[in-house]
Order: C-alpha cells, then sequence, then structure tokens
C-alpha cells in the first residue's frame, strides 16, 4: 500500500517536474527556433540536394549569409557585394556582357545566375571551385572583382557592430574563413527556381499550360531535331557538363582547359540551365550574344568549326516557325 | 524504490534533452606529426637562402649568373611530405607536416623523432594533389594551410600557390641595371610538386640537444635556365614552359650545409 502511493506520487512528482523542464526548453525555442535544421522547399519534380553535414540550413544561418551577400563589406574598397553581380531581379544574373568588379574593373566572363546553384557539382563556367563554400572566397579575392583578402573580411567582420553576434547565433563561432564560407554558401543553397508554365506541363500535368507553338518548340527541343536536351536536359537543363559550342575558332578565353590545362578541354565551358533564360541575357559565357534569337541561329547554323566542338552541334537549317516556337518554348521557362 | 530509480533515470534523461545541440563541429585536422614510444628528440629544419654568393635579402638588389639585376619583396614557399630515412632502411613518414616556408624566418621545427642515426631524408616542394584541393577554411587559423594574410592559394582553381616570388627584374633588352619590370612567380598545381632527395645525406639525432638540418636555397639556381628578361613572370596557368623549368630547377636549388 504504502509503496504504491510512493511509486504513484514519484511518477507524479516525475510527471510535474519533468514538463515543466520540457515547458523550459520550449519556452528556448519559442524565442529562437532559428538553429532547427530546416528542409528546404524544393520544386515539383527535383531531387533534394546533397548539402554538406557541418553545414545544413537554419534560420540563421541562412539569414547571415543573405545579409553577407548583399554587403559591400567584402570588397576591398567596400563598394560591391555578390548582389552587385548577382541581381535579384535579373535571376541572380546583372544583364552585363561581362561583369564588372571594383574601380569597374571587367571580369573575365558572364555572370551565371545563382539559382538552383544547390545542384551544381563544381562551380564557375570552369569549374574551378569543387564546391559552394570553396567558392566564397575566389570573388573576393580575385583582382578583377573585389580584389581583397579573406582574411581582412573576417578582421572587418569581427570588428563589426552586428556580425559577431549573428555569427555565435548562426555557427557559435567567430567570424572566421570557415564560418564566412559556409554562411554565403548557405544562403545560396536555397535559392530555387522551378515554377514556370513547363513545370506546370511537365509536373502538374496541366495540358493547357504550354501555348500551341510553346509545345512544338518543345518537341523540338527534346526532339532529334533540334537535340538541345542532350546537354541542356533534365529537371535544370543541364548535363552540368562542359562543352565547346562553336561559338569560336579561336578562343581568347580556354575555358575549361584553363583549370585541366588539355587541349581536348579548350574552349569548352559548363552547360548553362537554361530556367529563366529570357531574362537572363546577354549570353554565353563572354555575353557575346544579346538575344534568344542570335543564340538560336548559333545553334540552327551549326556554329564554327573547332577540334573540340561538340558533335552534337550541327547546322539544324531551322525554318523562321520553328526557331519562333523554340524561343517561344525558352521563354515559358521563365519563373511565373 | 526500484521505481524512484527509474524515475530518476528518466527525469535525468529529460534534463540531458534539454542541452544545446545547435554546435558545429569544426573539422580540424591533426597538426602535430608523429607519436612514438621510446626516446625522441626534437627535429628542426633550418634555412639559408641566398643568390649564388650573396645572401638573400628582401628588397636588396640580387643578380643572376648573366648579371642581370631583380630584386624579392616576397618569397614563401610550401615544404610538405617529409620523409626520415632510418639506417635499416625503413622511412618514417611526417605525416601532415607542413612548413610555410618565409625567406624572412629560418627555424622550422619537424616535431619529436626517434634517437638514433638517419640514412637521409627527402621532402615535396608542394602540397599532393591529396591535400591541395582541400579546404583551407577547415584549418585551424595558425596552420601553414588555412588562408594566409598575403594569399598562397587560387580560388579561381583550386590549390595552393606552392611558391610565391615577387619583386622587380631589369627587364630591359639589354641589361641597364634598373629594376623597371615585375618579377612575378606563382607556382602550382599537382604537376609542378617534385620530390627533393636528399637519401644519401645522413644526420644524428642525439639525447642531448635538438637536431638540425641545415638547408639552403638558392634562388640563382633556380633562375638557371631563365631569361629574367622576357621569363620574368608566370603564374602557372597557362602553362609557358617556364613553370615547369622553374619547378625542375628546385631539384638543384636545395642543398644541404
Amino acid at each position: 500500500m504504502n509503496r504504491k502511493i510512493t511509486g504513484i506520487l514519484a511518477i507524479v512528482l516525475f510527471v510535474v517536474i519533468s514538463s515543466s523542464l520540457i515547458t523550459s526548453c520550449r519556452k528556448d525555442d519559442a524565442i529562437d527556433t532559428g538553429n532547427e535544421v530546416l528542409t528546404l522547399e524544393v520544386p515539383t519534380g527535383f531531387p533534394y540536394p546533397n548539402i554538406p553535414d557541418d553545414n545544413q540550413p537554419t534560420k540563421n544561418r541562412i539569414a547571415l549569409g543573405k545579409k553577407l551577400f548583399f554587403d559591400p563589406i567584402l570588397s576591398r574598397d567596400s563598394t560591391i557585394s555578390c548582389g552587385s553581380c548577382h541581381h535579384a531581379d535579373k535571376k541572380m544574373t546583372d544583364g552585363l556582357p561581362v561583369s564588372q568588379g571594383i574601380d569597374g574593373r571587367h571580369v573575365l566572363r558572364n555572370a551565371m545566375t545563382v539559382l538552383n546553384t544547390a545542384y551544381q557539382p563544381n562551380m564557375f563556367w570552369d569549374g574551378g571551385s569543387p564546391t559552394l563554400e570553396q567558392q566564397v572566397v575566389a570573388p573576393i579575392e580575385s583582382h578583377e572583382e573585389m580584389d581583397f583578402n579573406v582574411l581582412k573580411v573576417v578582421e572587418r567582420l569581427k570588428n563589426h557592430p552586428e556580425y559577431p553576434e549573428l555569427f555565435l547565433k548562426a555557427y557559435n563561432l567567430d567570424p572566421s574563413p570557415y564560418t564566412l564560407t559556409r554562411a554565403i554558401a548557405n544562403f545560396e543553397r536555397t535559392l530555387f527556381t522551378g515554377k514556370t508554365k513547363f513545370d506546370q506541363y511537365q509536373y502538374d500535368k496541366d495540358t493547357n499550360a504550354l501555348s500551341a507553338s510553346e509545345k512544338r518548340g518543345m518537341e523540338l527541343f527534346f526532339g532529334e531535331r533540334g537535340e538541345c536536351f542532350h546537354c541542356h536536359g533534365g529537371f535544370n537543363f543541364t548535363d552540368f557538363s562542359f562543352k565547346n559550342n562553336g561559338l569560336y575558332e579561336v578562343y581568347a578565353d580556354s575555358g575549361r582547359a584553363r583549370i585541366t590545362t588539355l587541349h581536348s578541354d579548350v574552349g569548352k565551358f559548363k552547360v548553362p540551365s537554361l530556367r529563366n533564360v529570357e531574362l537572363t541575357a546577354p549570353y554565353m559565357h563572354d555575353g557575346s550574344m544579346a538575344t534568344l534569337e542570335e543564340v538560336v541561329d548559333h545553334y540552327s547554323s551549326g556554329g564554327k568549326p573547332h577540334f573540340n566542338k561538340s558533335f552534337l552541334i550541327q547546322p539544324l537549317n531551322l525554318t523562321q516557325q520553328e526557331k519562333t516556337d523554340l524561343i517561344n518554348f525558352m521563354k515559358a521557362l521563365t519563373d511565373l | 524504490m526500484k521505481r524512484i530509480s527509474i524515475v530518476v533515470i528518466l527525469f535525468l534523461a529529460v534534463l540531458a534533452s534539454c542541452k544545446k545541440d545547435d554546435t558545429v563541429e569544426q573539422p580540424i585536422k591533426n597538426t602535430d606529426s608523429t607519436n612514438h614510444s621510446g626516446n625522441t628528440q626534437t627535429l628542426a629544419f633550418k634555412f639559408s637562402h641566398t643568390s649564388g654568393n650573396s645572401a638573400l635579402i628582401l628588397n636588396t638588389t640580387l643578380s643572376d649568373t648573366s648579371g642581370r639585376m631583380f630584386s624579392l619583396s616576397d618569397l614563401r614557399y610550401y615544404i610538405s611530405n617529409i620523409v626520415l630515412i632510418k639506417d635499416d632502411g625503413s622511412e618514417m613518414y611526417l605525416t601532415n607536416k607542413v612548413l610555410l616556408v618565409d625567406v624572412q624566418q629560418p627555424d622550422y621545427t619537424l616535431g619529436q623523432v626517434p634517437i638514433g642515426h638517419y640514412k637521409g631524408f627527402r621532402f615535396m616542394v608542394g602540397i599532393d594533389s591529396a591535400v591541395n584541393h582541400s579546404d583551407p577554411a577547415l584549418y585551424p587559423s595558425n596552420h601553414p594551410l588555412s588562408y594566409q594574410p598575403n594569399s598562397m592559394h587560387w580560388g579561381w582553381n583550386v590549390g595552393y600557390i606552392f611558391m610565391k616570388a615577387e619583386g622587380l627584374a631589369d627587364t630591359s633588352l639589354i641589361p641597364s641595371g634598373t629594376l623597371n619590370g615585375t618579377l612575378s612567380y606563382h607556382l602550382g598545381t599537382d604537376e609542378l610538386a617534385r620530390i627533393i632527395d636528399f637519401s644519401q645525406h645522413s644526420f644524428t639525432v642525439s639525447e642531448s640537444a635538438a637536431a638540425v638540418i641545415n638547408l639552403k636555397f638558392d634562388f640563382q639556381k633556380m633562375l638557371s635556365g631563365v631569361d629574367l628578361q622576357s621569363e620574368n613572370v608566370t603564374h602557372t596557368l597557362p602553362r609557358t614552359g617556364l613553370e615547369n623549368k622553374l619547378a625542375d630547377n628546385w631539384l638543384t636549388s636545395f642543398s644541404v650545409q
């Protein structure tokens, strides 16, 4: 009898105390859910991206990365940020043939979008950086871009009135090359694009989402007549490979060969995604084509001869109607 | 009583679950090299840098073997993959030991090694491919492979700059004695790593005091077959052949004193 009462009392005591403890835990969480690991919202039909274990997304990390991304504190003279060449209103590109760094310096190549960058197996037009995290330092230290040093950025961040606390909140660590590169990559990995008329047609099975011309363009794109899909296939309209598309007979920029030094890589560049292609002119690694019409004319003609040109680049001799259809289809890849 | 102890355990479990779990473990590579049983003593490299018969002092005028003038404002390079060869021929790898040698700093400790007589040693100028493409942000700030205030790493083609030599050179067609041009060698990429072999240079590590191996690097020897008038700049890529010539010359630029 006595034992029973003691037992019941103990259980009651346990429930009361532990629930009050749990409440106190919850209270913390209610004040700050910033460090909960989030599941990213990925567009329909997209796989979930690979994310490094040490840089899983949280609200605090994404917010810190976003603040850093748009902060000119990263550049030597504090004039440009990542956002200077990756505008939100231009689908994270800059509308220039080649980007501009500090002092009006010209960057070697056209700014690639940061959207869907979580899926890139390597970074840049030439694949020179293996991870999104490591990529962060390149524009900071590039002479033509921010012309600064990552340790000097870290010094600035440590002396900043807000950043040290934000880094502590996000990573429980001070500003360092490690936390700086993690935070920016963490934010960049959350930038998805994948809600277009094409996606409605393809993934939401809305057969009316595309017009007749867009559907004809799609047939061309995914068929053996146009052959576009061989390189620009898959959910992100790229196979992430490096290809020479017959842009020049002699390349001023050797592309992938700049990294591998292989003769067989001269003039090869990363196949870019075609999502939002309508809004990301000018085109090609050097921004040498201003319009989609020029681009389609190039592929229709088969391009210039080059020893590394992809065998897929052949004269297509598209009719005017086919060209129009193809462009209409590409415009159906614009975010709604 | 049993029940109460169960309750206590549950209670503790609840307490434990309250612990913050948002701490990020930053992967930090082991910097210290060897752990040996038995008697050990410190081994160190002591570097001297010369250009021919002149001591290599930054921002002073030096010359190549033809008499063409140059000066250096920075000379740093990586040494890694240090291997000690014991008398019985067995090899001891100083794993994870990387030196960033700066012309302004002669002394580099290699760690504790077993006391005894060694047949020789060898090392790599540069970083092997397994480490060369790792993320510098993962190393603690005092590690030679972490980001440096004056960068020893390429971001656009991820990898370390094995050797950075910067300064001025007389690039006039006919040597004029004025330093009117740039001297800038940024040497790197996997292919440029070179093994410097001193397997016939024996040394002894004794109990009494730290053992020191005196190494000399002669910059003039690195310029052997190099025409400073036109071969005054290479950042390794694009390859011009100069980068390979300089790296090959490392083999003869180092000597044991």
